[in-house]
């Protein structure tokens, strides 16, 4: 292989998948509230208590964490227009509206907000070119319209917005490699077209991806270290792994990457000390890397003892079929 | 959370950092308590501007804190220069915020916001200002992001824009943003509705060229062959007829293009009338590549019919009756073999490509192109080459040795049906296809498939591709020997199937078998010789003949 500017060196010796020290990592991560990364990072708490219960649930430990604790927050993050703030006073947010979302579709607790009022916080964001903004201040994007979608789909209530309008908007965003940037004329990214992807599968318009294209573009994200990067000459990191295989996943062809050279490069990513993942060997970890590092795991290898992953909405597999919930893949 | 080392630090160090944050902790916590009691309290004073603007330069990416500030922009009575100066303070905040974090989404929607408000925005600033910050990380997504809406704004011409983006790569040939940009611009100002070039011949020559000087003077950079493959190698996705045949009881339609991007309308005219058709869509409704129609009352027309149609979006697709198939048909076999104006331009290119490969051995990418470029110019001739091309690819770039299997596999089955085309007379639709033992692992290209009878494919490694089949809906024999299929699951329901032969697989479950069968009414002979499921079944089941052990039978 030619050489490659961007990309790292892994050592020679692979550590096991350490799965008791992540369980303990993300577990601690958040009982020290005056710990300063914790209050660093208030302003994204609710995806936060998404990454690790997910984390969590895939390692088989939801069980140990505090459920009526979590619920209680999520009720208090609900605003008067309905939507869902990262933390309380905060302001809501479709971002943090899906991540709630999320994580009372894994406790089986939708009842505890009010629902109607969410699905109308939504609906009100979409813009009259399909897109969706934000928050009420107007920034556009397409991962608010990914978050639009999902949301309302595990509420199972696509209806309330204008499907086809959103799929058109998504589709200004195709770019000449097959893939997708944030607004019409941004360039392609993987995390990007993990959200296209994925609002493509949920809403069943796969076919209007160029899969070989795309699928292409996105098995040469694969640098010799095993790792993956986001986006042509960037380093490889540990969360591309994810926004990655799902996408390749979906489009039925994961089998385009090198799994083994993959899973290689993420048990390198595992700190053997303190558990949880970064985003490249050595660099400190956070609980955003340790739920992509194990969801990509998920994907890659049956054999490690983590739940299947759904690749379209990033929960375990069983909360999907418990809602009845059938995204589309190109692989059956 | 991106790039962060973890360090080793004394203890002493630890304690010191400890103290430092913990002060951190305090003075964030006191803060936004005080931020979201003036906020509840309606207090939209300098004080609450100040502490805002104190821990955005410290954390950027706290958004409400944003909202906070427009929130005081709105709800104070300012007068015209006021109102002025606090913008043009605003500026210099999101800039300095962007200088510790340049990738923050709050900050550059701030900008934008901040943008919006001013009565006399000067936009000719804001274009200097992305110059700079591109100058320090030419990826800056965000930055780009926020020029293309500078450049909106401020109305900036295209040909402004194509002049910045030829500037941008003839400085740096290693930057696939500014190839992204360029395709954009290109497209906009030259894009063509010709199937097989994106932009007009002129442009489209110049660009080869471009690109090959850019891949010549850094062949290991990846930015620019990627852009190479948007030219050589485009993304149909206008709607054609490729293949048809009509008769009085069955219509089958062919399109061909990558992608459909527009709903399909199909229409089938007879002597000019419209018939009213029930199309059926495979592999499903989305995927809608080839149609069938069944007739319950047969077309009696059809047979003294003048003329036949097939109207496919805003084109009309005139018909021919053939003797030899008994049935109103439309072939277009140039889909797969288009004729280049411009065949000198690229043999030169293959040739210098060629000459790269030898002297980088290793470059995966000249033998990519080379790929690209042969199939170009004529897959018929360059068959060998480009099976020899993609055999050294899979080598020297074994991550992606699946991709290679699968991009050869729909090479494979595109040569062989222009070798099919080659025998097959004006007025005749070839019925029978044999791809067996060629390795094939996808059938990503499953729509040309739609008509033919007979298919084997014996001795390939489809084990993982049998949903690829749903378009082999013409089917009557069906062989896949060989083929290391472990379970029918996903095998589609192929309702013409009456002799499927699955020799030397292994199956195990009978359940499935069982389903297959139901599944296939006209089904009358299935051949599971040498599997292990063999064992588990009776040799008579329902009215199809069984086949479980070696016979002479085929
Ligand atoms: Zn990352």
């Amino acid at each position: 292989m030619t050489t490659v500017k961007h990309d790292i060196e892994l050592p020679s010796n692979i550590p096991e998948l350490l799965l008791e020290k992540h369980a303990n990592y993300l577990i601690s991560y958040g009982t020290n509230k005056d710990e300063y990364n914790y209050s660093q990072t208030e302003h994204m708490r609710m995806s936060g208590m998404y990454w690790g219960l997910t984390a969590l649930d895939l390692m088989g430990k939801l069980e140990q964490t505090n459920k009526e604790e979590v619920l209680e927050f999520i009720k208090q993050c609900q605003s008067d227009s309905g939507g869902i703030s990262a933390s309380m006073q905060h302001d809501p947010h479709l971002l943090y509206t899906l991540s709630a979302i999320q994580i009372l579709c894994m406790y089986d607790a939708l009842n505890v907000i009010n629902v109607d009022k969410i699905v109308n916080y939504v609906k009100e964001r979409q813009q009259a070119d399909g897109s969706f903004a934000g928050d009420q201040w107007g920034e556009v994007d397409v991962r608010f319209s990914f978050c639009a979608v999902a949301t309302l789909s595990l509420l199972n209530r696509l209806d309330a917005i204008d499907v086809e309008k959103a799929v058109q908007f998504v589709l200004k965003c195709m770019n000449f490699d097959g893939g997708f940037g944030s607004k019409p004329g941004s360039e392609s990214h993987a995390g990007l077209i993990y959200c296209c992807t994925g609002l493509l599968s949920i809403t069943g318009h796969l076919h209007l991806i160029d899969a070989d294209r795309l699928g292409w573009w996105l098995c040469e994200r694969q640098l010799p270290s095993g790792g993956l990067n986001g986006r042509p000459e960037k380093l490889p990191d540990v969360c591309y792994s994810w926004w990655v295989l799902s996408a390749l996943t979906i489009l039925g062809r994961l089998h385009w990457i090198d799994k083994k050279a993959l899973i290689d490069y993420i048990l390198t990513c595992q700190d053997v000390e303190s558990g949880g993942f970064s985003d490249r060997p050595g660099d400190m970890v956070d609980p955003f890397h340790t739920l992509f590092g194990l969801t990509a795991l998920s994907l890659l290898d049956k054999n490690f003892s983590l739940k299947p992953i759904n690749p379209t909405y990033c929960m375990p597999e069983y909360i999907i079929d418990r809602l009845g919930l059938k995204p589309s893949r190109l692989d059956a | 959370m991106h790039g962060r080392v973890k360090v080793r630090t004394t203890a002493e160090q630890e304690e010191i950092k400890k103290r430092e944050r913990a002060a951190k902790v305090v003075q964030y916590k006191a803060d936004i308590a005080t931020v979201f009691q003036k906020r509840k309290d309606k207090i939209w004073d300098d004080e609450l501007l100040l502490i805002t603007k104190r821990m955005l330069l410290s954390n950027s990416d706290i958004y409400t804190l944003w909202n906070i500030r427009r929130e005081v922009f709105q709800n104070n009575k300012w007068t015209d220069e006021e109102y002025k100066q606090l913008l043009e303070n605003e500026m210099s905040l999101t800039e300095n915020c962007l200088k510790d974090n340049p990738k923050s989404y709050s900050v550059w929607h701030q900008r934008c916001w901040v943008m919006e408000q001013m009565s006399e925005p000067d936009w000719k600033r804001e274009l200097s200002l992305c110059a700079k910050c591109l100058n320090i990380d030419e990826r800056n997504f965000h930055c780009w992001d926020y020029r293309e809406f500078i450049v909106q704004k401020a109305g900036i011409s295209n040909e402004e824009e194509f002049e910045f983006s030829t500037t941008k790569i003839l400085n740096n040939f290693s930057n696939y943003s500014s190839w992204h940009y360029r395709s954009r611009i290109l497209y906009k100002m030259f894009g063509t509705t010709l199937e097989e070039i994106p932009i007009i011949d002129e442009k489209y020559r110049e660009e080869l060229d471009l690109v090959m000087n850019a891949t010549f003077t850094d062949p290991n950079d990846t930015s620019a062959w990627f852009y190479q493959r948007w030219l050589l190698d485009k993304c149909m996705t206008t709607c054609r007829l490729w293949r048809a045949i009509i008769k009085k009881d069955i219509a089958y339609v062919i399109i061909d293009n990558n992608i459909l991007i527009e709903p399909v309308s199909l229409s089938l005219y007879i002597n000019s009338e419209v018939v009213d058709v029930q199309w059926q869509l495979y592999p499903d409704e989305k995927f809608a590549k080839l149609q069938i129609a069944r007739f319950v009352k047969p077309l009696e027309n059809l047979d003294h019919a003048k003329e036949v149609f097939i109207k496919l979006q805003e084109t009309t697709y005139k018909l021919s009756y053939s003797e030899i198939e008994s049935a109103w048909i439309y072939k277009d076999n140039s889909s797969l073999h288009r004729q280049n104006s411009n065949d000198e331009q690229l043999n030169e290119q293959l040739k210098s490509y060629n000459q790269l490969s030898k002297m980088e051995p290793n470059n995966k990418w000249a033998l990519l192109t080379g790929i690209l470029l042969m199939k170009k110019i004529d897959l018929k001739k360059f068959y060998t080459d480009i099976l020899n091309n993609l055999m050294l690819l899979s080598k020297i770039d074994s991550l992606r040795k699946n991709y290679y299997k699968d991009l050869r596999s729909k090479l494979l089955v595109e040569y062989n049906l222009l070798e099919i085309w080659k025998k097959e007379n004006d007025m005749e639709i070839q019925i029978r296809i044999d791809l067996s033992g060629l390795d094939l692992t996808k059938l990503h290209n499953n729509h040309y498939f739609g008509l033919f009878e007979i298919v084997n494919l014996d001795a390939n490694q489809l084990e993982n591709s049998l949903h690829q089949l749903s378009t082999l809906q013409r089917c009557t024999r069906l062989s896949l020997s060989s083929n290391g299929i472990t379970s029918l699951k996903n095998f589609p329901t192929l309702h013409n199937l009456e002799f499927f032969s699955l020799r030397n697989n292994k199956l195990t479950n009978s359940e499935e078998i069982l389903n297959l069968i139901k599944r296939h009414k006209n089904l009358k002979n299935l051949d599971l010789t040498d599997n292990p499921v063999c064992e588990k079944l009776e040799p008579q089941i329902l009215n199809v003949h069984l086949i479980t052990n070696l016979s002479l039978e085929s």
